[in-house]
């Protein structure tokens, strides 16, 4: 079973079109690297998946289950992570994993928590508000929370942004660790060397449509049998050029 | 409601009490708290203590006139509900409780049971202290809070209710009823307003004329509803008292029960509507409080500012602070038409009333000034306004007091352009007393750079966002009183020294053109007296230690 489907999905604001007929699958244990230009529609799906924008058209199934007729269900199996993660500004990082645990019904998750916060270097900073921490910490605190309850769906948007060195190799770690427990992930990300170094998947979106949904063994594939020796970042230009600008001062 | 929600709230509100201590927990913060808890003391004691000596004299107001007029003013605020809820969302969430509980396992109707309790929850010590301002007209302090409460929770939920009966109609469609609807209201009110001048002009009673609208049947039993509002807080006994109430408190689980059945899809339009409020609060943090930048809306600048001279540095600092206060002249400019109307118009018509006296003119230029008082409040292009860029000021190859002048000098000509452009609404008008222009010109640009450098020296010696981020934050008020009476003392002891020789020099020569003179002179020198001082504390300023959170 897919942990994600996306049919159809379509969401446009006003005359705005944000995604225009988006469809694909993510099987277990996948990692997916959501690339593409800025205004491309990543955010937009990611909160679409995650349950904060409905869509205009099209169906969206989270661990089998439809947001639009078992959002509850769905959203028990996934875990969002903003780009610039939100926190209760007065509650203390221990308090936001308690308030988890209570949300997603954990028994026995303080040992889990625990680990979390060792694994992320918070411990010293377990009972401080979340007020005091800095940009890196918050989205370690996030991530926290997002892994708490084991979700077998997890999105991040720019996970890396203001963490430091080690706090980048442990998410790298964890999220290949949680992949191989078989958790669907998805990346969104600007830092194509993130996305070639970690995930199994790549889907590029350019104005709200999808240009290319592949895995990497596919994309090396093909780039063997096009005797092209192209890297992703090629590959993404390739894909994603805008057409020459044509200034009035230049012309 | 769900488990969760329930830990989160009590999470919250320990969480709220918690920063309350700690805010109260440092040296300033405790002498701002032990001044506010002073000052509330001294407020609730002459309250009580007015109400026990004389309970008729302390009343604000004749409660059979709250009966009459409050279900009118009930009526007033649901239209201004109706015509105004396209334009927020019904209820917010913070960034915070969007990231975690939207996409978390919970129902619409779980967040929204939630989100009312929340706000029941911030209604219930501000009935508490409502019930103390309606203690004139009050029956009894526990009849005043309980109306409050229920007022406050009707507002709420029918607030509420009208934006989740929009959703169920396209958006077009109801903001066209909402312009039919305006329309339609203005119209009445036009056609009512006219009709009560004509009739006030041919020596009629408003008042009279008020109630006799009131008591049309039709009005009468429309209003009945919401008549039993104020009849709870004007209720002197339990027989006044239960009908009301019961009336009262069955509209609002109508209203309650009416949102839960319509259980509206507002999750999108509330996170998107609740973003948006969110960072204009936060843009408004960072702007020292100044609703007017707050605005987010990126636009094309087709007309640059020229840059000023140079003026050993002061020229770039005070042309960055006036390009920022030019780019907010559409909300410059309505201030300038609420004040006109909120304080020149009545002023107007009283003169024009009562016949023109020898002290009018500066009596009306005195009020001018007074203005100045209230006016750079939101006119923050200051210090106020660059609490997070201290540093990069600190950074410029200039001296402080080059710096502080610059950052002065924009609040204080915009403030200045406001008094003129009001006060010359008033010449324009009455006509006769053109010398008020002359005085308001001239003192307006000493005054107002002595208000300002004050503002800016308190600022930067109590450093803090002027938008309080938690609410009943005690400290928080504390220091806005520790600054108000500050800034009047302040005041007092600087217009002290052009008074003295102003008046000694009118002694000795008697001629009140050299007194202005000499008076105007010195407050010219004393306007600039904060200047040093303000450069004091910008240096003194630390951004490590004192950038407030």
């Amino acid at each position: 079973m897919s942990a994600i489907i996306v049919e159809d999905f379509h969401k446009t604001y006003d005359s705005t079109v944000a995604v225009a007929g988006l469809s694909f699958e993510m099987a277990p244990g996948t990692i997916l690297g959501l690339v593409g230009p800025n205004g491309a529609g990543k955010t937009t799906t990611m909160r679409a998946l995650a349950g904060i924008l409905a869509p205009t058209r099209g169906r969206l199934i989270v661990d089998g289950h439809d947001l639009a007729t078992e959002s509850i269900q769905a959203k028990a199996a996934l875990a969002y992570i903003p780009d610039d993660p939100r926190l209760f500004d007065q509650l203390t990082i221990w308090e936001h994993l308690r308030f988890v645990a209570s949300a997603y019904r954990m028994q026995d998750w303080q040992p889990y928590a625990e680990e979390l916060i060792k694994t992320f270097e918070l411990t010293d900073k377990r009972d401080s508000t979340c007020s005091d921490l800095s940009r890196g910490m918050r989205q370690k605190v996030a991530i926290c929370c997002a892994y708490l309850h084991h979700p077998k769906v997890m999105m991040f948007d720019e996970p890396l942004t203001g963490l430091d060195p080690y706090a980048i190799r442990a998410i790298k770690e964890s999220i290949r660790k949680r992949a191989a427990e078989g958790a669907a992930i998805m990346i969104s990300s600007h830092l194509l060397s993130l996305i070639e170094d970690l995930c199994t998947a790549i889907l590029i979106l350019n104005k709200g449509e999808k240009v290319l949904h592949a895995t990497m063994e596919e994309l090396r594939r093909q780039a063997e049998i096009d005797g092209r020796h192209e890297s992703l970042e090629d590959l993404f230009f390739r894909l994603t050029k805008q057409p020459e600008a044509t200034t009035s001062e230049g012309a | 409601m769900n488990d969760a929600l329930w830990l989160l709230l009590k999470l919250r509100l320990k969480a709220w009490g918690r920063r309350l201590v700690r805010n109260a927990s440092t040296v300033k913060g405790a002498i701002m708290t032990a001044v506010f808890a002073l000052l509330m003391c001294f407020w609730g004691f002459s309250l009580i203590a007015g109400q026990a000596l004389d309970p008729k004299k302390s009343a604000t107001a004749d409660p059979v006139a709250v009966q009459r007029f409050g279900a009118p003013g009930l009526a007033m605020f649901c239209i201004m509900i109706v015509l105004t809820s396209g334009a927020r969302p019904p209820v917010l969430f913070t960034p915070a409780e969007i990231q975690f509980l939207f996409c978390g396992p919970f129902s619409r109707r779980q967040l929204l049971t939630y989100k009312l309790l929340t706000q029941f929850l911030m209604t219930l010590p501000f009935s508490m202290f409502m019930a103390i301002v309606f203690r004139g007209v009050a029956g009894s302090y526990l009849s005043a809070a309980f109306g409050a409460l229920l007022i406050f929770s009707f507002l709420q939920l029918f607030g509420i209710a009208v934006n989740f009966t929009a959703s169920y109609f396209s958006a077009l469609a109801y903001n066209r009823f909402r312009k039919v609807a305006l329309f339609a209201i203005l119209a009445v009110a036009a056609v009512g307003g006219a009709i009560l001048v004509q009739r006030y002009a041919a020596g009629g009673d408003l008042l009279q004329m008020l109630k006799d609208v009131e008591s049309n049947t039709v009005v009468y039993n429309v209003l009945t509803p919401l008549r039993w509002y104020s009849q709870v807080v004007t209720a002197k006994s339990i027989a006044q008292f239960s009908l009301p109430a019961l009336g009262a408190l069955g509209i609002n689980v109508f209203l309650l029960f009416y949102v839960y059945v319509l259980d509206a899809k507002f999750l999108e339009t509330v996170s998107t509507a609740s973003e948006k409020v969110y960072a204009k609060i936060e843009r408004m943090r960072r702007s020292g409080g100044s609703p007017f930048q707050s605005h987010s809306q990126s636009r094309v600048i087709r007309r640059q500012v020229p840059s000023f001279p140079f003026w050993g540095g002061v020229g770039p600092i005070f042309w960055r602070q006036f390009v920022t206060a030019q780019r907010t002249q559409k909300a410059f400019l309505m201030m300038v038409v609420v004040m006109g109307i909120g304080a020149i118009g009545p002023t107007i018509a009283m003169l024009t009333k009562q016949n023109e006296s020898a002290g009018m003119p500066w009596g009306i230029a005195g009020m001018m000034l007074m203005m100045s008082l209230f006016v750079h409040q939101f006119l923050a292009f200051d210090f106020r306004a660059d609490v997070d860029r201290i540093e990069v000021l600190k950074t410029l190859p200039l001296p402080a007091w080059r710096i502080v002048l610059g950052q002065l000098l924009a609040p204080t000509v915009f403030a200045s352009l406001v008094q003129l452009v009001l006060v010359s609404v008033v010449y324009a008008v009455l006509g006769k007393i053109g010398l008020l222009v002359a005085i308001v010109a001239l003192c307006a640009l000493p005054f107002n750079l002595l208000l300002v450098g004050i503002d800016n020296l308190m600022f930067l010696l109590l450093p803090t966002r002027m938008v309080a981020t938690t609410p009943g934050d005690f400290s928080h008020a504390g220091r806005q009183m520790v600054v108000f009476f500050g800034r009047m003392l302040a005041l007092f002891l600087a217009m002290l020294l052009p008074g003295i020789f102003g008046g000694i020099t009118y002694a000795v020569t008697r001629n009140p053109y050299v007194a202005g003179v000499v008076g105007w002179l010195l407050l010219v020198l004393v306007s600039f007296a904060p200047v040093p001082f303000v450069s004091w504390a910008f240096r003194r300023f630390d951004v490590a230690r004192d950038t407030p959170p």
